[in-house]
């Protein structure tokens, strides 16, 4: 036997074993021990896929309820071609509710992963078995809905592609709507698959608003204004109505107006005239000069003006005429109010201080803003009396050389026809579960000089420049406004008609506004454009809605679903008039071809205008017509709900 | 009492498959569901060959130790040839290491180890002083490059690496000189180094061992992911199960990086208890080489510890990113029945050795008795 091996290298080689053994603890210490902290942080930044959960925007609704703007689920429904079974294809094509050729035809053109449909709407059952079938992929997202259409639609606004409010309501109440998304931290594996959950926090769905808009008085105030601005051919135009009490806004119209939504951005058909732009008032401020000369004893209502036969010169200063070509001579300042003599306010306006006239208006509100919950909004322009020309106090005792909004010059009709509050618009009765109180900027006039100037105001429609205003049924007071536009430092021969009204006169429960841009030929007097327009507002109202004494019993309602053949897609609910007596029932939503049948069996003729479904008739429902008469029907062609309105702009 | 042992070394493989098991189930779980369906398919094949590998233990530490000496270069000769027959298999794809064998895969490699191990036993017991002469040593040499060659050529790199370390330690322990060993390993580097031009996949792993942070999603991804995997598993790990790494993060959770599960579930703690394991069982391993006094005997005892011993700090240096990725597996804790037989079937060897040195009366022999050994070790 020989005598064994070498012990040293034995030894050698375990002193070798401890030391990489000990290498290795020593490495494993430091990775583990010394340096984890680093380590773990680092694994986590890997593994941890962040997972929004959206929160569901809150709805926008109207003062009833009824509901202008939601969120709806729906699916972007895509298809992997080699994946998908072709049995499951008649399914799908159910669901898409298109044609099986046509999503045959589909597949074939497209690539491997091809798009069906965006934003469809599936039930939740079938959501759940389109996604478990191989192939299919659903894409679940949140589409913003608009059920009235383009009803107010400058003034909700809309939201963008990520789901946030671009503009309107939408924009200014944005926080409040779009809530808080949650957050699921899952754990992923290398491909992003999940594993497990780590933490999560429930998304807060956004609060929904309720609006004091009226869609009643909403669509009343659409369709007359675009009657009116298509009839005197005007550039444009805006239809407020308010109610002086809470100062809620009830409707605002504006024309032009977006066709559709979810089309092409046009700028212009998208803003909100009657709060973002500016114009010379005319007529329709001389309450203003009218209250500054009987606060300060200038004048009384009984004081005797000489009107001057129509043309006057202030010295070197103007030249003023009064709109109507005969002129004035001694009349009653009611008088010279309700016949809007200029000579007589620019009269009067000079025997004020500048600084008393300023205050006046700026007491009113003019040039600052109306507080609007709405973002953008312009203060308009009104001059230092330091700036002001020897002209200017002149001219703007008749409301030149001044710039208000819309909505400043429904504040001073509000403050007259509520006895002398001057109010903050309110755009929302409740957000979310918080009511909104209505804000009392301050009291600017007392009460006898508001009702002396509704006086004033109800003689200019009993007898003045506002006759076309008056309506059978209820005393309404008002001021017609036929302002000369400045372009490029001169006033050119253009206007802007205005009418601002109360009804009823004694107590109002309305104050409406019509301001018409730029309206042609005989049409371009207030009186003669805005007020009529104010008047068939006004007949709508008093016909369709309680808001000035009990609807008149002629008109019931009948919902659209009992009509055969109506268009149950549309979401609002139709109303029609009593087949029994001779008034024009509600034929708004139904399809053309519906309405002149049912007109023509009440007895009227239907002249229609394009096809589709009727969005505007004129006369307006429930107005009381002779047998025979021609009832004017304006179409759109039928479109789906647009799914897409949320993804604005394209 | 004194825990005899081979007992001791029946203790230690125990538990060490035991734990090896236990995240084996953790490590493999995941990728078994999505490959097959099962997700304890390697767990069940890992048992099956747990069962065929202790069975074949008992059954060759019966056999005595010293008839494999004469069996020994008739084993090497055939554990070549099954080598050679990878290549009869190899038509298809380029990087491949393994013959089936009955349904299941055989890496010859694995077992290539115990046969060189018994080789060179007896070689070196064969050749005494001789050994210490180059004309003595050069036909060892000779014999183990043409196997590495061989091994090389199946782009086995890992295993190649480990052959030479295991045959440089035996002839080390069996005597040879230090300047020859050295020259040799100076050849072998040199020879890497060609061979590493030569395959473009060994550059990119050195460049992904030497720069991790340019090549994080690519070469040095893995080790990267391992390291990553190890740290965050902190003092006392996420538990068993736990782990996030192995959903993908690491690639072969279940076989050559399966220590970097361990490290993220197990902790520091764990890690060093299975490192103790493995430390006590090469421990037992030497320590029955030194109570022999048959150099065949010392020289198996060496080479089977050894084995373990290499293949156990390059899987952990390259889990811990002290060692560019080469491919090999932690002995009885990865999943591969070839690795665990033939690691078991090398234990059984070595058991066999431990009790015929129980067996024959215990010397005093404590370190300094052999002095003059040490000198001429020496010289």
């Amino acid at each position: 036997m020989p005598r064994g091996l070498c012990l040293v290298r034995i030894e050698q080689l375990a002193g070798v074993v401890l030391g990489l053994f000990l290498l290795l603890g020593i490495r494993l210490f430091q990775l583990q021990v010394v340096r984890h902290d680093r380590y773990r942080e680092r694994q986590v930044r890997q593994v941890d896929a962040r997972q929004p959960l959206p929160a569901r925007r809150g709805r926008i609704l109207d003062r009833a309820g009824r509901v202008l703007a939601l969120d709806v689920v729906a699916y972007d429904v895509s298809v992997v071609r080699k994946r998908v079974r072709r049995r499951d294809l008649q399914e799908l094509a159910s669901a898409l509710d298109l044609p099986l050729a046509s999503v045959r035809r589909t597949l074939r053109a497209g690539g491997r992963y091809v798009t069906l449909g965006h934003g469809v709407t599936l039930t939740p059952a079938a959501a759940k078995r389109l996604a478990h079938l191989p192939g299919i992929c659903l894409d679940r997202r949140s589409f913003r809905q608009y059920p009235y259409g383009t009803l107010a639609a400058q003034y909700l606004g809309f939201t963008d592609s990520s789901g946030r409010g671009a503009e309107g309501v939408e924009k200014a109440f944005d926080s409040l709507l779009r809530g808080t998304p949650g957050e699921l931290v899952v754990l992923s594996d290398e491909q992003g698959r999940p594993i497990g959950q780590r933490t999560s926090s429930e998304p807060r769905d956004g609060a929904d608003v309720r609006l004091s808009l009226d869609v009643e008085l909403q669509r009343i105030v659409d369709d007359e204004l675009l009657r009116a601005v298509e009839e005197s051919a005007a550039r444009g135009g805006s239809i407020v109505i308010v109610d002086p009490r809470t100062g809620d806004l009830l409707a605002i119209a504006n024309a032009p107006a977006p066709a559709r939504r979810g089309g092409t951005y046009d700028a212009d058909a998208w803003r909100n005239r009657a709060v973002y732009d500016l114009f010379e008032p005319g007529s329709t401020l001389k309450p203003v000069t009218a209250i500054a000369a009987l606060r300060h004893g200038v004048a009384a209502a009984n004081t005797h003006l000489f009107g001057e036969r129509g043309a006057m010169h202030f010295g070197r200063a103007a030249q003023v005429h009064d709109a109507h070509r005969e002129g004035e001579g001694w009349i009653t300042l009611a008088q010279a109010f309700a016949r809007s003599s200029n000579i007589c306010f620019a009269k009067l306006a000079e025997q004020l201080p500048s600084s008393i006239l300023y205050e006046e208006l700026r007491n009113f509100g003019f040039g600052s803003r109306s507080g609007i919950d709405l973002l953008g909004e312009p203060r308009g322009q009104l001059a230092l009396p330091r700036n002001w020309s020897g002209r200017t106090r002149l001219t703007l005792g008749y409301g030149q050389e001044i710039g208000v909004t819309a909505l400043q010059l429904v504040g001073l009709y509000t403050a007259i026809a509520n006895g002398g509050s001057l109010l903050q618009p309110r755009v929302a009765l409740w957000v979310g579960e918080e009511p909104v109180a209505t804000r009392t900027l301050r009291r600017v006039l007392p009460p006898d000089l508001a009702a002396e100037i509704r006086r004033f105001c109800a003689l200019a429609v009993e007898s003045g420049t506002g006759k076309k205003a008056r309506i059978e049924g209820v005393a309404v007071a008002g001021k017609t406004g036929t302002a000369e536009k400045a372009m490029g430092g001169r006033y050119v021969d253009r206007y802007v008609a205005s009418f601002a009204g109360l009804a009823p006169a004694d107590s109002p429960r309305l104050v409406c506004l019509v301001v018409l841009d730029e309206p042609r030929g005989r049409y371009h007097w207030g009186g003669s454009s805005a007020a009529p327009t104010f008047r068939r507002v006004l007949e709508s109202v008093l016909r369709s809605t309680n808001y000035l004494g009990p609807r008149a019993e002629r008109v019931t309602v009948v919902r659209g679903a009992e009509l055969q053949g109506a268009d149950a897609s549309f979401a609002s609910p139709l109303r029609l008039a009593t087949l029994g007596g001779a008034s024009l029932p509600d034929l708004r939503g139904l399809r053309l071809r519906v309405a002149s049948r049912w007109l023509r069996r009440m007895g009227f003729e239907p002249r229609a205008e394009g096809s589709g479904v009727v969005r505007a008739q004129w006369p307006s429902p429930g107005e009381r017509l002779t047998q025979g008469r021609e009832v004017r029907l304006r179409c759109q062609p039928v479109r789906a709900p647009d799914r897409r309105a949320a993804m604005w702009p394209r | 009492m004194r825990l005899r042992h081979d007992h001791a070394i029946l203790i230690l493989v125990l538990a060490l498959l035991v734990v090896g098991i236990g995240i084996l189930y953790s490590a493999s779980y995941e990728l078994a569901r999505a490959a097959s369906g099962d997700g304890l398919r390697f767990v069940k094949r890992q048992l099956v060959n747990a069962t065929v590998g202790l069975a074949a233990l008992l059954l060759v530490s019966q056999i005595d130790y010293r008839r494999w000496r004469r069996a020994a270069r008739l084993l090497l000769l055939f554990a070549a040839l099954a080598l050679c027959v990878v290549f009869l298999f190899d038509a298809v794809r380029g990087a491949r290491n393994w013959v089936p064998f009955f349904g299941r895969t055989l890496q010859p490699v694995e077992f290539l180890r115990v046969a060189l191990l018994l080789f060179l036993a007896s070689e070196i017991v064969e050749r005494g002083e001789r050994l210490r002469s180059l004309r003595g040593l050069l036909p060892l040499f000779g014999v183990v490059a043409a196997l590495v060659l061989l091994v090389l050529k199946q782009n086995d790199f890992g295993s190649a690496m480990a052959l030479c370390l295991i045959s440089f330690t035996l002839l080390f322990v069996g005597g040879a000189r230090w300047r020859h060993l050295v020259a040799a390993a100076f050849l072998l580097l040199l020879g890497a180094m060609f061979f590493a031009l030569e395959r473009p996949h060994v550059q990119e792993r050195m460049r992904g061992f030497l720069h991790p942070q340019e090549h994080a999603r690519s070469a040095a991804y893995q080790s990267l992911q391992s390291e990553l995997s190890i740290g965050s598993g902190g003092m006392l790990g996420r538990g068993l199960g736990q782990g996030i790494s192995k959903f993908g993060y690491i690639p072969d959770p279940h076989t050559d990086f399966i220590f970097a599960v361990m490290g993220e579930e197990l902790g520091f703690v764990g890690c060093i208890v299975v490192l103790l394991l493995f430390l006590m069982l090469i421990a037992r391993a030497i320590r029955v080489a030194r109570a022999q006094e048959d150099p065949f005997a010392q020289l198996i005892a060496v080479g089977v510890g050894v084995a373990i011993f290499w293949y156990v700090v390059i899987n952990v240096m390259v889990a811990t990113r002290l060692f560019p990725v080469t491919g090999l597996p932690l002995p009885f804790v990865s999943y591969g029945g070839s690795s665990l037989v033939s690691h078991l079937v090398a234990l059984g060897v070595l058991r066999n050795v431990a009790r015929q040195a129980e067996q024959t009366p215990r010397r005093a022999r404590r370190w300094p008795a052999r002095r003059e050994h040490l000198l001429e070790g020496a010289l």
